[in-house]
């Protein structure tokens, strides 16, 4: 288990470094120095090193320390039981307070220093993600896109973006697999197509009917399926697509800012929900060839053969905000890239049945009055 | 010679043959009793009451003749003779119908021996064969050997039902397309031959049936159009054809209609299953009365006759015609085109349409907005994850099987005019 984090200083204040995703660089609150990832990625491994060699030094010289009584930690504090393994603590490397963390957290921040603190241990080895979109909208995008959410919602109670005040808004780098593959389809179908003409007082209509076949392979490239159990999943998909022709290799030199969280559940748990989606893109594929020139097109036969390959773990920007409201949680989250807004709102009924009533009204008279005129 | 002497004196001896019985026999006007032995009362009552109004009503001589001998001719050439030779039948088509019955004395009273009926004029058509074997099926009840093997009382009660059932027929036949009560032959318009209301099946008061006659009289001096109503039991006593077809034949047999087009429109009911009919005539008539006219004129009646409400149907039916009459006299007969009240609807409807459809129309556009409030769902495709030009097909297979074909007939809309048949009707029928 770590017990240390990280937090980039500036090397020329020793402020905290914030990854900004519209200079794409680490900057400096204090001084206002801009840094470049490599740069501080170098300057970290070098004193990585530096720090090991010192830890070496400082365990020597412990075993020499002072002999006496020892302080008896037996009684402090009782035992986690069985959220011992979800809870991890943690020293603020600016600050020194303990940081308590679910097992998950891979970045976060120090709740009395404030500055950004990533876990490393927690993206690394087998779990190091393989790539990275950096956050591209900042919490004030994130606010504005709430407001614009909001904004055209007729039925939206008043009182709710008046009283409404946001609880929390989080950038997050939500973990997801990008799944690889091919679906190799062969489907048939029952269509037909009809011409109608008149025969004196007969209206005729000829009908064709047809056996329509279509088959080939669909590749799919990074389907993408989120891999927190945190992070409800119609959020997630809803919040697609993401840019992936900006996706990086992953570097903990992004995450300070935000928080993020390792995956916790597995590429093969989530397996599934990307089968499904390819399979219903290769049906509708197959099918929406097939129905080319066609009236009617109606699947009789479908074989779909998934050719699964590889999995790649990402961690994807996003912006979560939540709120209450009359005492019911209501989520909403932003692509973090890509700016795309969605969480579901709460209805006014009163406001339903004053715009029903509304059009209803003023349209009925008119309606009558053009029924009785013409 | 000899032989135009023979035929000289076989003609003096018919015509004394035929001079005896009338003198020997009782003459009540329409009924002759040869055998002077059956009711006088009856028969007096018959002519007066029954045959004589037939006569006048409808301008159909009704007779019976009651025989006891033929003079060696057959039934029927005898009454032939007899129609011939009293020139029986009104005006110069000799129209009437004659029953004539041969009976002989016998130890108990009067025997039967057999009956014929002769048809002249436009009786001929009139007693059709199908009036005509409804006839004899009626008579043969009581017209036959066993029915008069009785006494007395029982050939005349035997006569009695007869001579009522021939009368009844008759009346019945006459009455399906006829002349009003009340109506003379004589006082018929010159421009028809009968009037405008006949009410067969007693729906009308006699003074209603007066006061749809006159209004009826009064369109058609005005208008140059006869607007006519008939109402019967059962149409289909008198024909198998459709009661459209009946409604033609009608007008055709009775030579209704205005001037010499011929100008009318007949609306014909049948009481058994609410038939009616409704057809025009003439280049007037059929130019007044529209498809669409027709359609108009139909809904004016038709809800006060599915009430049972037939004085104000029929009052209505003449008030539209009259209108529309009025319309085709200015040159523009009622028709699609400047309909406005047939296709504008009342307030009621127009208010209700209008909430319906405000109210849908309200709905849809509620729920599009519903839907914008939930925009968090679970992705099912991942179209934007297949490479732009990655999809590739091994197999596109059309396969022609089979063709099929329906066919359905579609009602034309009428964009206005009349519909006229190739015998110069226009309308059609339906039930009340």
């Amino acid at each position: 288990m770590p017990e240390q984090v990280t937090n980039y200083k500036c090397p020329a204040c020793t402020g905290p470094l914030h990854f900004v995703g519209s200079s794409g660089m680490l900057e400096c609150d204090y001084c206002g120095s801009k840094y470049d990832i490599s740069e501080i990625e170098a300057l970290y491994a070098e004193k990585e090193k530096e720090a090991a060699a010192a830890s070496a030094a400082a365990e020597e010289k412990e075993e020499t320390a002072s002999e006496g009584d020892q302080w008896d930690f037996s009684n402090a504090g009782g035992n986690w039981g069985a959220e011992e393994d979800k809870i991890k603590v943690y020293h603020c490397p600016s600050c020194g307070a303990e940081l308590l963390c679910e097992e998950t957290t891979a970045a976060t921040s120090c709740p009395y220093c404030g500055n950004p603190t990533i876990v490393p241990g927690q993206l690394s080895g087998t779990l190091k993600p393989d790539y990275v979109i950096p956050f591209e909208l900042d919490k004030q995008a994130a606010m504005e896109g709430l407001k614009k959410h909001y904004k055209g919602k007729k039925f939206l109670p008043k009182a709710f973006k008046q009283e409404n005040h946001i609880e929390g808004i989080k950038g997050i780098y939500v973990p997801f697999w990008l799944f690889d593959g091919e679906a190799d389809a062969d489907m048939e179908f029952q269509a037909t197509r009809s011409f109608i003409h008149m025969e004196g007082d007969d209206e005729v209509t000829t009908t064709e009917h047809f056996r329509v076949r279509r088959a080939g392979t669909v590749p799919f490239e990074k389907i993408p399926v989120d891999a927190s159990s945190k992070m409800p999943d119609e959020h997630m998909d809803s919040i697609e697509p993401f840019d992936y022709e900006k996706l990086e290799p992953f570097s903990t030199a992004y995450l300070p800012g935000f928080l993020a969280d390792k995956y916790d559940v597995s590429a093969e748990d989530s397996a599934h929900r990307a089968d499904r989606r390819a399979e219903n893109t290769a049906a509708a594929i197959m099918t929406a060839s097939a129905s080319v020139g066609y009236q009617t097109c109606i699947p009789i036969r479908q074989d779909i053969f998934l050719r699964r390959g590889g999995v790649k773990y990402a961690l994807l920007p996003v912006w979560m905000l939540n709120t209450k409201w009359r005492g019911k949680e209501f989520l909403f989250a932003m692509n973090g890239q890509t700016g795309k807004m969605v969480g579901d709102l709460p209805m006014s009924w009163g406001r339903f049945f004053a715009w029903f009533g509304g059009i209803a009204a003023p349209l009925a008279a008119i309606l009558s009055l053009i029924f009785h005129v013409l | 010679m000899k032989q135009k002497l023979r035929s000289l004196f076989m003609g003096l001896c018919l015509i004394i043959g035929l001079a005896v019985p009338a003198l020997a026999a009782s003459n009540y006007g329409l009924v002759y009793d040869a055998t002077d032995l059956l009711d006088g009362t009856f028969l007096s009552d018959l002519n007066d009451n029954t045959f004589t109004p037939l006569g006048e009503q409808y301008g159909m001589e009704v007779r019976i003749d009651v025989v006891t001998k033929l003079e060696g001719e057959s039934i029927e050439a005898y009454a032939q003779i007899f129609y011939d030779q009293y020139e029986y039948g009104y005006g110069d088509t000799t129209d009437g119908v004659l029953l004539m019955l041969l009976l002989h004395e016998d130890d108990t009273g009067l025997a039967f021996d057999a009956y014929h009926i002769l048809a002249g004029g436009k009786g001929t058509e009139m007693i059709n064969d199908q009036v005509r074997q409804k006839l004899e099926k009626t008579l043969d009840e009581t017209l036959n050997e066993a029915a008069w093997s009785g006494p007395l009382q029982q050939d005349e009660r035997a006569c009695e039902q007869a001579f009522t059932d021939y009368g009844r027929i008759l009346a019945d036949t006459f009455s399906a397309g006829t002349v009003s009560a009340g109506q003379t032959p004589a006082a018929a318009s010159v421009e028809n031959t009968l009037p405008y209301v006949t009410d067969s099946a007693g729906l009308l008061s006699t003074g209603e049936v007066s006061a749809l006659e006159e209004n009826a009289q009064n369109i058609a001096q005005q208008y140059g159009c006869g607007v006519y109503a008939i109402t019967m039991e059962d149409y289909t006593d008198y024909t198998e054809k459709s009661i459209y077809e009946y409604a033609k034949d009608i007008y055709r047999s009775y030579d209704l209609g205005w001037g010499t087009n011929k100008d009318g429109i007949l609306l014909l009911l049948s009481m058994a299953e609410r038939d009616y009919a409704l057809i025009a005539y003439g280049d007037f008539a059929n130019a007044a009365f529209t498809d669409h006219g027709k359609s108009v004129l139909e809904n004016t009646f038709l809800d006060d006759f599915r009430d049972n409400d037939w004085y104000d149907g029929f009052e209505d039916y003449q008030e539209k015609s009259a209108e529309m009459l009025e319309m085709a006299r200015n040159g523009e007969p009622l028709d699609v085109d400047n309909d406005k009240e047939g296709i504008q609807l009342t307030w009621g409807e127009s208010i209700a349409g209008g909430i319906l459809a405000g109210c849908v129309i309200s709905l849809i556009v509620c729920l599009v907005f519903k839907k914008q409030m939930k925009s968090a769902r679970t992705q099912v495709t991942a179209r934007e994850y297949v490479p732009k030009s990655g999809v590739a097909f091994r197999a596109v297979e059309d396969y022609y099987l089979h063709t099929t074909q329906t066919r359905r007939t579609v009602k034309s809309h009428s964009s206005g005019g009349t519909s006229i048949d190739s015998d110069g009707f226009s309308g059609h029928s339906g039930k009340f």
